[in-house]
């Protein structure tokens, strides 16, 4: 493309006006005649033209007809699952889905909220792992991987009648500063703003691990209560208390349903391991906004591997990571979701991750596990995404068998 | 050709444009697929451009159509409706654009080790250092988010002043204004890449 234009005539805007036809047709002839006789204006008027030819010339942008296919397919599902519209078979169809969908969607937040009355004996059955009663205002998350439960509390009381646990089974009442575990009892336990203030123990036996100090065992007919909340970082509950955290990003088959322990947050971080974290971070990020997701999965497991549990970092690492396996559809993206919502119940990009979660779930045919993703979606979550949760259900609770 | 508005707006098969978006507006899901068949190519050819980068695209794809039915209530049944579908998707786009560049001070902020002027520039001209792009892509990968857009829509996609503007939601004036600007630091992007 020549150049070179520099504002030599007072009539070179008219040039440009006439290439973008802004001008009338005599207007525009007799700015391109001028143009002829005009250095100024004729280098102009051939370097607009020569930018048009070289843009309308550029290769159309790769487009994968499959995915689009499929993007299709989700807009047709999300859009029938929006509310408005006709009657048309697909809507039927849809509708059947969007309704379990809301159900399972609504169910933990308006038990949450709880403000219409119930009766006292009702509670939200776990699927085998006991029931959950829920007190006016109880704020709590359930999640569920193979025969472990996990509930993120953060507010208020719940109360849980837990059926006897296998070994290899775990129950967790998770908040930001404690955990709480049980193989099969009937308790309660209270929380707030994220932080544990009583369990109270109506059968069976409970181990209470509060961060930073040792595990307590409350037998049936004791409470615990806490006075004061402990001065530990927020430090996400974990449904494996014992093992340190792995040096390098695990493999396989975990049946983990969240993050490593952050059980080493007095551990004081040497400068060479914070440099290489530093590096690991800086270098996960500027490959995921480069469009380099691979290497940035890559670099940010590195981080976390690495980086201490008070990291302000974690959150974006953690999330990002997330988005970065997703892109290259690493199948380790769905863990790396729960290790997000496991290591920030109360993340800030919690709704996000929970559609990616319940997407991939849902995608590879693990209905329940989706649903069971989808109960942890915030209910202030933007209706976009909840939308996209619910598609996902429905794909699911379409499916034959289901 | 009479006024669309008075053409019938439930006709079973839209064969016009702004029909069709009519339609949509009122959560015809058949009308919202034709809609994805006729302008899906073109929001992603858009998207593609201005990002420079193809990762997540299909979501904001996806985004766009999904957003289309409400978004389709303002839809003025005289303008292009392509360049009503294509406004839908340059406001997603921006949104998104938005979070990225929130993301990207934030860390930033965090990372004690970022040097200056890698943490000065803009993530999506980053992006555009990824693939191996013509001269004038890599050019447009430097102009500012605004420039892009006028440039990609106008000398790329072919779209007139008005229907940009309205795409936009900007006056026409300021659409010509930007090209111009535009234009000015696309030349001497090229001028000092020496014109590769």
């Amino acid at each position: 493309m020549s150049s070179v234009v520099t504002s030599g005539c007072a009539r070179i805007e008219e040039v440009e006006a006439a290439i973008d036809e802004r001008l009338d047709a005599a207007q525009a002839a007799e700015a391109l005649a001028h143009a002829r006789g005009c250095a100024a204006c004729g280098a102009m008027e051939r370097s607009l033209r020569s930018l048009r030819e070289t843009a309308r010339s550029l290769p159309e942008p790769a487009i994968d007809a499959e995915a689009m296919q499929r993007v299709r397919a989700e807009v047709i599902a999300g859009a029938s699952l929006g509310g408005h519209g006709r009657s048309t078979a697909v809507r039927r169809a849809l509708a059947v889905a969007a309704a379990v969908t809301l159900v399972l969607l609504g169910a933990a937040m308006l038990r949450a909220r709880s403000a219409s009355p119930r009766p006292a004996a009702e509670g939200i059955d776990l699927a085998g792992a006991g029931t959950l009663r829920p007190e006016r205002a109880a704020v709590y998350r359930v999640e569920r991987a193979g025969s472990d439960t996990r509930i993120a509390l953060t507010e208020g009381t719940i109360h849980l009648a837990v059926e006897h646990r296998r070994r290899s089974e775990r129950f967790v009442v998770a908040l930001t500063d404690a955990e709480v575990e049980v193989r099969g009892t009937r308790f309660a336990v209270d929380a707030h703003q994220g932080h544990l203030r009583r369990v109270r123990v109506t059968e069976g036996l409970v181990a209470v691990r509060r961060a930073g100090q040792p595990e307590r065992l409350v037998g049936a007919g004791s409470t615990l209560e806490v006075t004061e909340p402990v001065a530990v970082a927020p430090a996400a509950a974990t449904l494996d208390p014992v093992e340190p955290p792995a040096s390098t990003p695990a493999a396989g088959a975990a049946t983990t349903v969240t993050a490593a322990p952050r059980v080493e947050a007095s551990r004081a971080p040497t400068d060479a391991g914070a440099t290489a974290a530093s590096r690991d971070f800086r270098a996960g990020a500027l490959a995921y906004v480069r469009g380099q997701p691979g290497e940035a999965a890559r670099a940010l497991q590195r981080f976390l591997a690495a980086a201490t549990a008070r990291d302000p970092r974690r959150e974006d690492a953690r999330y990002v990571l997330v988005l970065a396996l997703d892109a290259t559809h690493d199948p380790g993206a769905e863990r790396a979701a729960r290790e997000y919502l496991g290591e920030f119940p109360n993340g800030l990009r919690r709704a996000e991750v929970t559609v990616r979660l319940t997407r991939r779930l849902a995608a590879r045919g693990a209905c329940d596990a989706a649903a069971s993703a989808a109960l942890g979606m915030p209910e202030h979550a933007e209706a976009g995404l909840r939308t996209q949760v619910a598609q996902a259900l429905s794909r699911c609770a379409g499916a034959p068998g289901e | 050709m009479s006024p669309r508005v008075l053409r019938p707006l439930l006709s079973l098969v839209p064969e016009d444009d702004s029909v069709l978006l009519q339609r949509v507006a009122t959560g015809d899901v058949n009308a919202l697929g034709v809609a994805f068949d006729r302008f899906h190519r073109d929001v992603y050819g858009v998207l593609a451009r201005l990002r420079g980068t193809r990762v997540d695209l299909d979501d904001l794809v996806q985004t766009t159509f999904l957003a289309l039915p409400r978004a389709a209530h303002n839809y003025d049944p005289l303008a292009s409706a392509r360049s009503f579908v294509i406004g839908v998707a340059l406001q997603i786009a921006r949104r998104e654009r938005r979070n990225l560049v929130r993301r990207w001070k934030l860390w930033q902020a965090r990372s004690h080790e970022l040097d200056a002027p890698e943490g000065d520039v803009d993530p999506e001209r980053r992006a555009g250092d990824r693939e191996d792009f013509s001269a004038l892509e890599s050019a447009l990968g430097g102009l500012s988010h605004a420039q892009r857009e006028v440039i990609i829509l106008h000398e790329v996609q072919g779209m007139k002043g008005e229907e940009i503007a309205q795409a936009l939601g900007v006056p026409v004036n300021t659409v010509w204004t930007r090209l111009h600007h535009a234009r000015n630091a696309l030349r001497a992007a090229l001028d000092a890449r020496g014109g590769r």
